[in-house]
């Protein structure tokens, strides 16, 4: 049957194609659809023959044999075929040439029937098959132009092969599985689950942990910050629970009193509730004139984190304590019980950004 | 306040601190005036018995320190010029003594050399 | 309309004087026919930018900007930095009581059902601990909500042997000599701290060297000890140091006893009736006759009878528990200095030399007399490594195996490596002749056994600390995970934060 014709996958057909003139030694289009024709690509040949596309393919071939010197046939000088101007209309107009057709004459494509009503010649040197089965019929095809619905038979055809293939595998599963029920009672080994992620031990420190880790870092001294970061989940875990203000409330986890027995949960309640939605970027040259125009973008997770980390480390260099990670330390809980600058930066950071919307558009443009 | 030689140093000054700052004892010499009085490394000055205090001023009024060392210093460099060496004439004229390069290199020479050298 | 006024009659009207009129600006005589630009433009300014090429004699240079001063804070006050380090935290109130947790006691510490749970440290007894400093700032008792520790083999036997010596039976005043190893991490010196506690509770005077370093680091105070004696060295302030954490931990035990020896050393202080407690706090107060002191409450400690004239207010003396923990730091020469600039080895230092000496089995009587216990431990963290003395604890162990010292098998010093004579004699001691005095052993701690240890990561569990499900599989793999059982990476183990999901 012939296939569907697929403009878009013209370019995957290209090898055969460029076999297949070689070894015709009658030019024109009906040729080329009688030798084609096996391979199930020959309406394709005939119809994209004045298409840019097939030009390059013959222009390529021209070093084995003198395509363009072939004297023309008789339908070749004709219009290309309205599906070829859809694909040439939908490709200027849509610019989308690659992406889903364009429209239904893309998409189906012209059954070679209709091709062959058309042009005579082509039909005295049809196959033999497909003379028959115009001849047996009368007027009406008697098969379908719809590749789809022939492949969905085909498919039911296979389907049901397959299902009675799987019917038996089946059958013979479960009689092995009574066999081995019969023998040993209740599952043998239990299904292994995944490892957690932190038992590898590359990432065994959970991703915000190794991210507040790196952040304390100064002088690419690690092993201080690991050591600073103990300190910190320590004190977490010793400090009183946070009292927490209802104006600045972490976002909703376990009840304060619960906090300090899970520290990391603890810190990362802290680093979640004052992370910002929003960075302000400062763009020059979209209103003219030399003027920033503010433009609120949306961070993603570890960037808002990254971002609250920071404050929270600038906010406790104010701090007088001798000790750094003593200071970052003090710094969280402030934070959690909203006593720290770190949430009016917040709050003021949201505010430029809504004071911004409205240069979204600016932006886009 | 403790008197050692004359000089009065804060009682939180380390001992050994305290020693180098006259002229004439360095890391060597004051180690050894500590252990001749078996006083410990970290010992402050207000950590002194008052015989240590007294051994370490008989012990420094002995020693050729201060005054009398820069004396000799620039003694020395008398002598080495008046009997007309080499050497004194480097420090005449302002350059390295020692055989050093003159190329560059001597700014220390220039600062320092000179017959009438501050100490 | 038309104007009133006369064109021409304005024409003739007088100008005004010149010094009524403003003062006119002064336009630039230059551009006669606009002024106003001239006039309305901003007075042109220097421009500060780096920016374009360089003109005649302009520097152009990327200038350092100045640090602005910063405003000086002022250091802590002296020592406040210090203690911040050494702080020890023993509880943490965010964790949870462990329930059902029993405390050391008479009972617990020989009741072998308990092993490989966790017995908490009587509270009562938490500031005699402090005062022997008993704990280090780097074990991580702050996390939990009272500190306690694992009874593991070695605790039980310890128990049991604590028991027996002040018990009636036939160990009663044995006195047991070990010097305690193992890896890092190995719990040597909680094992130490069991064997205080256990003391304490057995009534026992305690003595103890936390940070031997402290001896020989040349921190504190030395001098020679007499004329006589011109090699030996007393560190009167560490000495004093020493008497005032015994004196803080025992002053029950001490203020029960009274004084039963004559101390010629200190005739003028020493009065009769006084009690050993009021004896020690004459060496605090002046730490000059620190080490009189402290040989004569130690003479009062070890004396089985009462000299002629003080038998009436004798009572038997307890027996003795002497810790020193980081043994090796004694095994080398100190950082002091002879006066003629040399080095004086540890042992020169009288109060080094006096632990030490109670290694040897004593001469006519034991080492402690009144029975007691003596645990050197050795350090795995801060430890110099000391030729000389491996070798002395391969050959402690050798005697203890039956071999005598002329044996081949005998391990012998290299003797290219310079070993130190010195240090192989302290522990070259013969077998005793006193029934009561154990020989000097090597105790080697290892790793926990899984019982112990699931034991262990159960506690954390139950303080609300550990958010696992224990289980022996799970247990087994931190068993692997931590060396076999070190209790040192159980705890970090258990320490450890998981994921929150």
């Amino acid at each position: 049957m012939p296939p569907r014709l697929n403009l878009f996958n013209a370019r995957a057909a290209a090898p055969v194609l460029r076999q297949q003139p070689i070894s015709s030694t009658r030019p024109g289009i009906t040729t080329t659809i009688s030798i084609n024709r096996p391979t199930g690509h020959g309406v394709k040949t005939g119809l994209s023959s004045s298409t840019p596309l097939l030009r390059r393919w013959s222009s390529s071939n021209t070093g084995a044999k003198d395509i363009p010197e072939t004297p023309k046939g008789p339908t070749e000088d004709q219009l290309p075929h309205v599906s070829e101007e859809a694909a040439e209309v939908s490709k200027i107009m849509d610019k989308k040439c690659d992406g889903t057709a364009a429209s239904p004459e893309l998409e189906q494509g012209t059954p070679i029937s209709e091709i062959l009503q058309r042009d005579k010649e082509a039909q005295k040197h049809m196959p033999k098959v497909m003379q028959d089965q115009i001849k047996s019929s009368t007027g009406t095809r008697s098969f379908s132009t719809s590749t789809r619905r022939n492949q969905t038979e085909l498919h039911d055809q296979g389907k049901n092969i397959d299902e009675q293939t799987a019917a038996v595998m089946a059958s013979m599963i479960s009689q092995v599985n009574q066999q081995a029920e019969e023998l040993h009672a209740g599952i043998k080994f239990d299904p292994v689950e995944p490892l957690p992620k932190t038992e590898n031990f590359r990432t065994r420190y959970e991703s915000l942990l190794e991210q507040f880790t790196k952040l304390l870092m100064e002088d690419g001294k690690l092993s201080k910050a690991q050591k600073d970061m103990a300190f910190i989940l320590d004190h977490l875990r010793t400090a009183p629970p946070p009292q927490p203000n209802p104006r600045r409330p972490l976002l909703p986890g376990p009840p304060g009193p619960q906090l300090p027995l899970n520290p990391v949960l603890f810190l990362a309640l802290i680093v979640d509730s004052v992370a910002p939605l929003i960075k302000i970027r400062q763009q020059k040259g979209i209103i003219g004139g030399g003027a920033s125009v503010q433009i609120p973008v949306p961070l993603a997770q570890r960037q808002r984190r990254r971002t609250a980390i920071k404050w929270i480390i600038d906010a406790s260099e104010k701090r007088r304590d001798s000790k750094f990670a003593q200071r970052v330390a003090n710094e969280l809980v402030a934070v959690a019980e909203g006593r720290s600058g770190v949430w009016d930066r917040r709050e003021q950071q949201h505010k430029l950004g809504i004071a911004g919307r409205s240069n979204l558009g600016l932006a886009r443009r | 306040m403790v008197f050692i030689l004359g000089v009065n140093f804060p009682e939180r000054n380390l001992v050994q601190k305290s020693l180098q700052s006259f002229f004439g004892i360095g890391g060597v010499s004051s180690s050894r005036l500590l252990a001749r009085f078996h006083i410990h490394p970290t010992c402050k000055v207000g950590e002194l018995a008052n015989k240590q205090v007294l051994d370490l001023t008989a012990a420094l009024s002995d020693m050729k320190i201060e005054n009398d060392l820069r004396r000799q210093y620039l003694d020395d460099i008398k002598r080495l010029k008046e009997t007309g060496t080499y050497r004194g004439r480097r420090h005449a004229l302002g350059l390295p003594v020692r055989g050093q390069r003159t190329r560059t290199q001597i700014k220390t020479a220039v600062k320092l050399n000179r017959m009438e050298r501050r100490l | 309309m038309v104007s009133s006024f006369c064109w021409s009659c304005l024409t003739r009207l007088r100008s005004t004087p010149r010094a009524v009129l403003p003062p006119a600006v002064t336009a630039p005589r230059t551009a006669l026919f606009h002024t106003s630009t001239a006039r309305y433009a901003m007075p042109t300014k220097k421009s500060k930018s780096m920016e374009g090429p360089a003109k005649y004699r302009q520097a152009k240079s990327a200038k350092m900007k100045k640090k602005k001063p910063v405003d000086k804070v002022r250091p802590p006050p002296v020592g406040e930095r210090k203690a911040l380090r050494k702080r020890i935290v023993l509880s943490n109130p965010n964790a949870l009581e462990v329930e059902g947790m029993q405390d050391i006691s008479a009972e617990t510490m020989v009741d072998a059902r308990l092993r490989g749970s966790v017995l908490g440290l009587p509270v009562p007894m938490l500031t005699q601990l402090r005062a022997v400093e008993a704990f280090k700032p780097t074990q991580g008792w702050s996390i939990f909500r009272r500190p306690g520790t694992v009874v593991r083999r070695e605790t039980l036997e310890l128990g049991r042997l604590i028991d027996g010596i002040s018990g009636d039976g036939q160990d009663k005043g044995k006195a047991v000599k070990k010097i305690v190893t193992g890896v890092r991490g190995s719990g040597k010196t909680v094992h130490l701290l069991q064997a205080m506690s256990m003391a304490f509770t057995k009534q026992w005077v305690v003595v103890t060297v936390p940070e031997p370093q402290d001896l020989v680091t040349a921190h504190t105070a030395y001098a020679p000890l007499s004329d006589e004696t011109p090699h030996l060295y007393v560190q009167n302030h560490a000495t004093a140091a020493l008497l005032s954490r015994t004196v803080n931990a025992n002053a029950q035990v001490l203020k029960d006893l009274k004084v039963s020896q004559e101390h010629p050393a200190l005739k003028s202080a020493v009065k009769a009736g006084m009690t050993l407690e009021e004896l020690a706090r004459l060496g605090i107060q002046d730490p000059a006759i620190a080490w009189a002191v402290f040989q004569a409450l130690w003479a009062e400690l070890s004396a089985t009878s009462a000299a002629p004239g003080f038998e009436k207010s004798f009572k038997p003396r307890p027996p003795m528990l002497v810790t020193v923990d980081g043994l090796s730091h004694w095994m080398k020469n100190s950082e002091y200095r002879t006066a003629e600039f040399e080095p004086i080895h540890s042992h020169d230092l009288v109060l080094v030399q006096h632990f030490l000496s109670l290694l040897k089995p004593g001469v006519g009587k034991s080492a402690l007399p009144n029975g007691g216990l003596l645990l050197y431990s050795t350090s795995a963290s801060n430890n110099p490594t000391i030729y000389s003395f491996e070798v002395a604890l391969k050959q402690v162990t050798a005697r203890n195996t039956g071999l005598s010292p002329s044996a081949a098998e005998f391990p012998q010093p290299d003797q290219y490596r310079g070993p130190d004579k010195r240090v192989l004699d302290v522990f070259d001691s013969p077998k005793p002749t006193n029934p009561k005095e154990g020989m000097l052993e090597l105790q080697t701690l290892g790793g926990l056994t899984r019982d112990e240890s699931r034991g262990f990561m159960e506690y954390f569990a139950r303080s609300g600390l550990l958010r696992e499900q224990i289980n022996d599989e799970w247990v087994g793999e931190k068993w692997s995970l931590a060396g076999g059982g070190v209790i040192g990476e159980l705890e970090k183990l258990g320490r450890r934060l998981r994921t929150i999901n």
